[in-house]
């Protein structure tokens, strides 16, 4: 999840290698079957392994060295996603309505500051809009 | 995706989207959908990924998590794991109702600090725009609006000490009772 997304080309290279079991495919195989040179194919199974996607083992394929390619544990059972739990104890309904509980600003804010509580506008708001409403349904 | 029925996540994003708001205008639609990013991706996001599965500028997506991180409600963090480095965000949930509390502190010295200017101090307004001006203000403009030349009104502040004296002994009430 903290990586990039595999590209199409990277996608089926660990589709073959799933597809291929525990008997695993040999890289020198695995290029033909992808459809590009050895060299990119090198690159992909570097990054898939960077990853741990995949496991590689040395071996000898007709006669050339090159590796037996597996898929890893990992990979094979990806994680599975859960939603993080929060528990919060505090009921912020209460205060929520207040501007300066809100504000992206409270920590530069003073008397005399740029950002005044006296001459806050957001501040001055909320109680005429409140004090408005009240005095409304009292009539 | 997962259905979300936390209501800590819930409430955690109306305030993140209500403080990005009052930030910038359209920075509160980000908030919301890094926070339901987070929440469901689980910790430690790079910042890269979030902009890039949200779709969104991605220094409009930088700026909201500073702003988020500035004020406590996310962190980020670093962690060497054997051979590989993972490094992003999370949401600092041990951390959250502390920093909850000295946030509301701080919202009772604002409130305070209103309170005794309104009572204290004598203000003028104008009864068409509802523009406020202390008595220093008030005779240099003459008495009357500057911006729309009504001639200005004392300004009784007796229901708004009222209402915000209501607002401290809540948030009083909260921080007692903890």
């Amino acid at each position: 999840m903290e990586f990039e997304e595999l590209s199409d080309v990277e996608k089926k290279a660990l589709e073959v290698i799933a597809n291929s079991g525990d008997a695993g495919i040999f890289q020198n195989d695995l290029w033909k079957l992808l459809g590009v040179n050895s060299r990119d194919t090198s690159r992909i199974v570097n990054k898939l392994l960077k990853r741990g996607l995949i496991v590689r083992k040395p071996a000898v394929n007709r006669g050339r060295r090159t590796y037996l390619l597996l898929i890893s544990k990992k990979a094979a059972k990806p994680e599975k996603k859960v939603p993080m739990k929060i528990n919060l104890r505090i009921d912020l309904d209460r205060f929520i309505e207040i501007p300066c509980f809100n504000c992206p600003f409270i920590h530069k804010c003073y008397i005399g500051g740029f950002y005044n509580p006296i001459t806050c506008n957001w501040l001055e708001e909320w109680i005429n809009s409140n004090v408005v409403r009240r005095q409304r349904s009292s009539q | 995706m997962p259905k979300r029925t936390i209501d800590g996540a819930r409430k955690l994003k109306m305030f993140a989207v209500k403080m990005l708001d009052m930030y910038h205008q359209g920075f509160g639609e980000i908030a919301s959908q890094v926070i339901d990013y987070l929440v469901d991706n689980g910790p430690l996001v790079p910042e890269e990924v979030i902009s890039r599965s949200l779709n969104a500028r991605s220094n409009d997506v930088r700026k909201v998590l500073q702003v988020l991180s500035e004020h406590g409600l996310i962190s980020f963090r670093r962690v060497a794991n054997r051979d590989r480095e993972r490094q992003g965000w999370y949401i600092d949930v041990e951390n959250l109702e502390h920093v909850i509390k000295v946030r509301l502190e701080k919202v009772l010295e604002k409130l305070k600090a209103k309170m005794e200017a309104e009572s204290n101090v004598q203000f003028y307004y104008c009864q068409h725009d509802g523009s406020k001006y202390t008595i220093d203000e008030a005779i240099e403009y003459e008495f009357t609006c500057p911006r729309c030349g009504m001639v200005l009104e004392e300004y009784n502040g007796v229901k708004a000490v009222e209402f915000l004296k209501k607002n401290i002994e809540n948030v009083e009430a909260f921080l007692k009772g903890e």
